[in-house]
């Protein structure tokens, strides 16, 4: 079965895990292969308030903790996590259905990171202090919020677990999580890793459904704070949530980025700068490079290159360390994936390779499909505008800078982007040009714990992985002192 | 726009109509992230401005975000239920281990 300590149907809360009141619970399945790997509980309402309650209680205690308490734990956790790291990539490979080569080199590692990063950044939480007159000081204090609600994707479930769990725990909050339903494994595994280590209530976990347990957990009255990564309509649902509580939220909503290739570029480099982008993690990231835009003058040399590479990817068993291209996480997102290729042909599009179920034999039973390529795409086709979240290339080909800067920018999101160019001025200009949160430069999806990491327009707002990201999980209070001998005055 | 309802999507919201009686019930397409495109059933979610109305079905409007209207209102489309796992949506029928889907109808 799953994840080793998690004990079935329980949510993890006050320190123990505890039966959920539903009674019910949630298959979770190898989406390589179609094996049950456990059972979850699929929590409610009821789940919901004992783990607030919890937390609540939790959070005096927690608040009080020094810096350096707090500092030692984070990095006692990243410690756990590295100690077993081969067992979380194992743990999230199958759960996720991602290639053991990344949750080995990327997931884990960096959810370690993450920790330490925290645990390390946690001691420069400062106030500052101004001098009002001879007789008043005013000085500030950063404090917890207290109770946080932290909603997770399935995409990356441990790495995002880090991302939110890490900065909050930091900042002296305590939290509820609610992983996605599908992937709750190695939270779960976390959860129970540091059953000794954190205070009861520091840390509680509910699994289950979003109507059931997300809505309950983002719209509770006593939640001081919601941090959510999925899609526009929820983000949207949760923030009316929150304004009926007048609570911050913080929303990482997806993107459809683009990805440009100026004539000049280093075209070998590109070619796998443009596979990371878009084919790592079978694509379910929400910075994949989905968009290309890729100058004429090097179109047919570049695309050439790239459709060769693409089809000597190794799509298989992702627990193997050879297998470059794992199965996506359910047939529902496989078949939606397939019905954007059906919807790009009848757009239009030219269909260069991909998009089919493997051939082989042993792969029939997970939710596999080869990396698809569309070439001659026009930005306002529906495979250029919205989120696939699988590994679909849009190719748009350019010519005129300004014209294409335009279609980079004319998408609802602003998430990632990424250009090729060793022309220093010209990537600066572009850059500073491209409406999004992160530009790669000669590179793609790279990722560093102290990069901010967040959206423009719809893709959200708020900023993980970086020092402003205690500002998120902090309040300001400020307090004047006054150390004269006379009276104001004033009566 | 051509918006077309299956009748296991039709069943599913009437039986959530009967569930929810003195509730709203919306559907909202929006996009991004692991959900993408997708149609999520909310009850008393408040329909904004600029959201624009696709269709209706057993007392429940569609509506589609308005970055995601002029993509999805020129493909002819299916509301229909697929049996499968959730992956986080809020869409108020996934506990019952089935989902909203929105399928283009090529023919």
């Amino acid at each position: 079965m799953g994840a080793v300590g998690q004990k079935e149907n329980a949510h993890f809360i006050g320190g123990k895990w505890q039966e959920s009141g539903s009674g019910k619970t949630i298959d979770v399945i190898n989406p390589a292969t179609g094996e049950l790997l456990s059972r979850v509980a699929a929590g409610n309402a009821k789940d919901v308030d004992l783990a607030v309650a919890a937390a609540e209680k939790a959070f005096e205690q927690w608040r009080a903790t020094s810096p350096v308490e707090r500092q030692n734990i984070l990095l006692e956790i990243a410690s756990r996590i590295e100690k077993r790291a081969a067992d979380y990539a194992m743990l999230e490979t199958r759960n996720v259905g991602k290639p053991l080569r990344e949750t080995t080199y990327i997931d884990i590692p960096l959810a370690v990171d993450h920790f330490r990063y925290f645990a390390g950044v946690l001691r420069n939480l400062e106030g500052h202090t101004q001098v009002v007159d001879p007789s008043m000081l005013h000085f500030t204090l950063r404090e917890p919020l207290g109770v946080v609600g932290l909603i997770l994707p399935w995409n990356f479930p441990l790495l995002l677990t880090a991302w939110k769990l890490a900065p909050a725990l930091a900042a002296g909050n305590t939290v509820v999580m609610k992983p996605a339903e599908q992937t709750p494994l190695t939270a779960l595994e976390l959860a129970n890793d540091l059953k000794d280590l954190l205070p009861p209530g520091v840390l509680n976990i509910v699994t289950g459904y979003g109507p059931d347990v997300g809505a309950p957990l983002a719209s509770h009255p006593r939640i001081r704070k919601v941090a959510f990564t999925g899609e526009t309509t929820t983000g949207r649902l949760i923030l009316q949530y929150a304004s009926e509580n007048i609570i911050p939220v913080t929303l990482e909503l997806g993107g459809k980025s683009p990805h440009i290739i100026f004539p000049d570029a280093d075209i070998d480099r590109a070619v796998e700068g443009v596979m990371i982008g878009i084919f790592l993690n079978q694509g379910e990231v929400c910075t994949a490079g989905s968009r290309l835009f890729l100058h004429e003058d090097i179109h047919d040399l570049f695309l050439e290159k790239l459709v060769a590479k693409v089809k000597s990817l190794r799509i298989g068993d992702p627990t193997k360390m050879e297998t470059q291209l794992g199965a996506l996480v359910s047939r529902e997102q496989f078949e939606k994936v397939l019905s954007y290729i059906e919807i790009g042909k009848k757009e239009g599009a030219a269909l260069v390779c991909g998009g089919k179920k493997p051939e082989d034999p042993s792969l029939s039973k997970g939710f596999f499909l080869t990396p698809a390529i569309f070439d001659r795409v026009r930005n306002t086709m529906r495979i250029a505008q919205e989120e696939i979240f699988g590994p679909v290339l849009s190719v748009i080909p350019w010519k005129d800078y300004d014209a294409m800067i335009a279609q980079a920018n004319d998408i609802a999101y602003g998430l990632g982007s990424g250009l090729w160019t060793n022309d220093l001025k010209k990537a600066v200009r572009t850059a500073k040009a491209l409406q999004a949160g992160t530009v790669w430069i000669n590179t793609y999806n790279y990722l560093f714990a102290g990069a901010p990491f967040g959206g423009y327009k719809k893709s959200g707002f708020g900023r993980e992985v970086a020092f402003e990201t205690l500002n998120h999980y902090t309040q300001t209070k400020t307090l004047f002192l006054n150390h004269g001998d006379q009276p104001v005055g004033l009566y | 726009m051509d918006l077309r309802f299956s009748e296991e999507a039709r069943k599913l919201l009437a039986e959530i109509r009967r569930e929810n009686p003195a509730d709203t019930l919306v559907i909202l397409i929006g996009g991004g992230c692991c959900e993408n495109t997708a149609p999520i059933l909310m009850k008393n979610f408040r329909v904004g401005n600029t959201d624009r109305l696709l269709g209706e079905a057993e007392g429940v409007n569609v509506y589609a975000a308005a970055e995601m209207f002029p993509l999805i209102e020129r493909t002819p489309s299916v509301i229909g239920v697929a049996e499968t796992i959730g992956l986080g949506s809020f869409s108020l029928e996934i506990s019952r281990g089935v989902r909203l889907t929105l399928r283009p109808i090529l023919e």
